[in-house]
């Protein structure tokens, strides 16, 4: 019996448009990193003058965790979008090859979360607009009594999340296939992990409020 | 202190509604920019998985029936469609129509010059359902498709039933019933006539548009179904 899977030629112009969309999210994650990175004061002190946030190492912390956040929302809006453009039977991620989206979140098999059922993208949506919560919160109040609360609460749901990052990448490996956008909310988790876990370290110190 | 706790109080509502209305925005984003097909088993919807062991005449192996589909089928006529029954080995309906399928199986099969669609898979998942003297097992599965002696089939031997041996036919082992679970089966047998895409275009029961593919006024089988939907080279579907 022939398979009838098909592999498709995809136009130049989506190849393109992939890659500036990957950019386009990959820019907040950098700069996020590099906000949260503890060496990287000199980098921002000369742009404090303009944006005040950038003078203390609390808030810098803070700015890049919520611009990380930010992306890994956006991402999982994207995921989520493909799943459901996989779902009415569009074609359109760069790749065919390894780099192949669709296969990785059109697998009935793999790409729904275990016993609830719900995609992983909405699991990304709602899991990242939750940590935003979190963290923009505490941002705009950093020294309220629940702060702390949500510091733990958002290291604790990120480290949890390296589970989960660990089951998908060995769907992936499974498949023989990598999701770029799946990839880079992954990335954006281990990210917003540092910044929470550097906050946690902060908190309660003198460096919290200098 | 009050003003203290109104400002927290404040701050956690203000970013709640921030953070909210990011999330539906993006909820809104694919809901005007998606056109979502619901997994299940009615016509228009996207076939759910099938799962188990199939046998094609040479030994039992896994079976991935996401392969069988083409998501970015355009209605072109090189796709093949897929046709698959739920039976059961001892059911005597099953047994009777084995004979129509088998044939059916051949007559839109790529080979027969006489047709001019698009090629039509034959699938049959055999389950054991629960009734009394039904008892199946993998080998009266495989001696009811090659139609071979030794094995009984609804009381009689499995090589005495209708038709010819099921040579374009893979059987999938559901003897678990899990794919009947999954698919919502009500009785044996049910066909389901499959689109290239993997969406559901005719059930012969619980679908949404039962019986009368064609118009004539009478119920039809699969074969008017086939006829009628499946892609042709001078226009069909």
């Amino acid at each position: 019996m022939p398979s009838l899977h098909s592999s498709h030629a995809k136009p130049v112009v989506l190849e393109v448009s992939t890659t500036l969309l990957l950019a386009a999210y990959a820019l907040p994650v950098v700069l996020g990193l590099a906000l949260i990175l503890p060496w990287t004061a000199p980098l921002f002190l000369g742009l404090s003058e303009k944006f005040p946030f950038l003078n203390t190492r609390r808030d810098r912390i803070f700015a890049g965790l919520n611009l990380t956040l930010l992306a890994g929302l956006a991402i999982s809006v994207q995921t989520q979008w493909i799943h459901a453009k996989v779902s009415e039977g569009a074609n359109f991620c760069a790749s065919n090859t390894i780099f192949s989206c669709d296969d990785v979140i059109g697998n009935a098999n793999y790409n729904t979360m275990p016993v609830l059922d719900v995609s992983w993208g909405m699991v990304g949506m709602c899991t990242f607009a939750f940590l935003l919560f979190l963290s923009y919160a505490s941002s705009k109040e950093p020294n309220a009594t629940w702060v702390k609360t949500c510091i733990d609460l958002g290291a604790l749901m990120t480290f949890v999340g390296l589970g989960v990052i660990g089951l998908l990448v060995s769907y992936e490996i499974e498949m023989e296939k990598i999701c770029q956008f799946c990839t880079m909310a992954h990335i954006a988790n281990i990210v917003a992990l540092g910044g929470f876990i550097q906050l946690r370290m902060m908190h309660g110190e003198k460096a919290w409020n200098d | 202190m009050k003003q203290i706790y109104d400002n927290e109080a404040s701050t956690l509502t203000d970013a709640f509604l921030k953070i909210s209305s990011l999330f539906f925005v993006g909820i809104l984003i694919i809901a005007f920019t998606t056109n979502g097909i619901a997994t299940g088993t009615e016509e228009g919807e996207r076939a759910p998985a099938l799962d188990g062991a199939a046998y094609s005449g040479n030994g039992w192996s896994s079976f991935d029936f996401s392969q069988e589909f083409d998501t970015a089928w355009d209605g072109n006529v090189s796709s093949d469609w897929v046709m698959i029954e739920f039976m059961d080995t001892d059911c005597p309906y099953c047994v009777r129509s084995a004979d129509l399928y088998g044939e059916a199986s051949e007559i839109f099969h790529g080979s027969n010059p006489d047709w001019n669609g698009a090629q039509v898979n034959f699938f049959a998942s055999a389950t054991q359902l629960d009734i009394k003297g039904h008892d199946s097992s993998r080998d009266e599965i495989a001696a009811f498709r090659d139609k071979s002696t030794g094995q009984e089939c609804a009381g009689a031997d499995c090589a005495n039933r209708g038709g010819s041996a099921h040579n374009l036919i893979t059987y999938i082992d559901d003897l678990d019933q899990e794919n009947m679970d999954e698919w919502d089966i009500r009785g044996t047998p049910t066909y389901f006539l499959i689109q290239p895409d993997g969406i559901i275009a005719w059930v012969s029961n619980g679908g949404t548009n039962v019986g009368d593919v064609n118009g004539d006024g009478t119920e039809n089988n699969y074969i008017d179904a086939i006829i009628t939907l499946v892609t042709r080279e001078t226009g069909g579907a």
